[in-house]
């Protein structure tokens, strides 16, 4: 039974290890926070955020 | 990014899915710069708040969309009916009202129901509203779900029509004036961009509608595709300094609404300093960075 629950502990962890990784590397829009755009190249001197509103 | 240098601002957008969210965040100093609809602008000058529009964001780009059995064929059979206006501080409704005048139709024919956008579609389709007026893509979303026609294109019925335009505090005009010329001359850019083979593969509308559905308007790409490209001049992203005559007669219709509550001068919402010369603007780009991975997501 120790072993079994133990084997469950660490199937968990590594399932939450990759779920991490997938969310850490998809993209996703979070509401009420800024979108990430990936700059075109060069340094990013500074961030600055601008509103809209999905419509055109 | 700047075009002329390696280094430059990364702009990042916020989302707003309603405009007097945006309104409050703007005159609290919780956002310095936002997209946002001409005559809300016009009004928030008007009320002392220090705001001007630097440039456009688009033309045309609005419709006019009916129940698909509806029958309604013409813009008159509207009458007696419930139509949707994304605010009141909207172009839409000054829009409205200008062809209830021009048909000589009372100001009181159509009942107008202040909706925010993403509303309007799914409102048409349980049958609580008959109409609406809105920016894309929310009039080609009935159009491909089935239960909406277009009844009139905005670039049919007001040429050239202005609806969303940039708008940023004074404060950031006077204090940093490199950043507010980065920003429009990025924007001008990326219209320029936009338009520039839209008329033959409009593969840069294709990339845009893949990159901005999936990281920006958590829309599906396929819809704004179809916005982009199925009519190419739909929607236009060029001539977007903001014009004089145009904004003198939206202010005078306004006023004669008693949207706003008296005229003023232009120069007092208005700077057109920002606007490039689009001569000056070179496209790098022909392909977006990374469209493929963000397709594949």
């Amino acid at each position: 039974m120790k072993s079994k629950l133990i084997l469950g502990a660490a199937a968990a962890l590594v399932g939450l290890f990759f779920l991490n990784r997938y969310l850490n590397e998809t993209p996703r829009y979070m509401e009420s926070s800024p979108s990430t755009g990936k700059p075109v190249g060069g340094e990013v001197r500074e961030k600055f955020v601008v509103g809209f509103l999905p419509v055109t | 990014m700047s075009q002329h240098s390696t280094s430059g601002t990364q702009f990042q957008a916020q989302k707003f899915t309603d405009f007097p969210s945006m309104k409050e965040a703007l005159i609290a100093r919780k956002l310095d710069a936002t997209f946002m609809i001409a005559p809300l602008a016009m009004k928030l000058a008007s009320d002392g708040v220090p705001v001007k529009i630097v440039y456009l964001g688009h033309r045309d780009g609005t419709a006019l969309v009916v129940g698909t059995d509806a029958p309604i064929h013409a813009f008159e059979d509207l009458r007696g009916k419930v139509v949707a206006i994304p605010s009141r501080f909207s172009n839409q409704n000054i829009f409205l009202h200008r062809m209830m005048k021009q048909l000589g139709m009372p100001a009181d024919s159509m009942t107008i129901k202040e909706l925010p956008p993403p509303e309007h579609p799914s409102s048409l389709a349980v049958g609580a509203i008959d109409a609406y007026i809105i920016g894309e893509p929310h009039a080609a979303k009935a159009e491909i779900e089935g239960y909406g026609r277009v009844l009139l294109q905005m670039r049919d019925a007001w040429p050239n029509f202005i609806s969303c335009v940039l708008v940023v505090r004074q404060e950031l005009i006077d204090e940093r004036r490199p950043l507010v010329d980065e920003l429009v001359r990025g924007i001008a850019a990326s219209g320029e961009w936009l338009d520039e083979d839209r008329l033959t593969t409009a593969q840069h509308r294709r990339d845009a509608a893949i990159v901005t559905g999936k990281m920006f308007y958590n829309q599906p790409p396929e819809l704004l595709e179809y916005v982009l490209t199925k009519d190419a001049t739909r929607v236009s992203y060029t001539e977007l300094m903001p014009p004089k005559k145009d904004f003198d007669e939206i202010m005078d219709l306004a006023v004669e609404l008693e949207i706003l509550p008296k005229r003023i001068p232009f120069e007092d919402y208005v700077d057109t300093s920002f606007a490039p010369d689009l001569e000056t603007i070179e496209l790098k780009l022909d392909r977006l960075p990374d469209v493929e991975k963000v397709a594949a997501q």
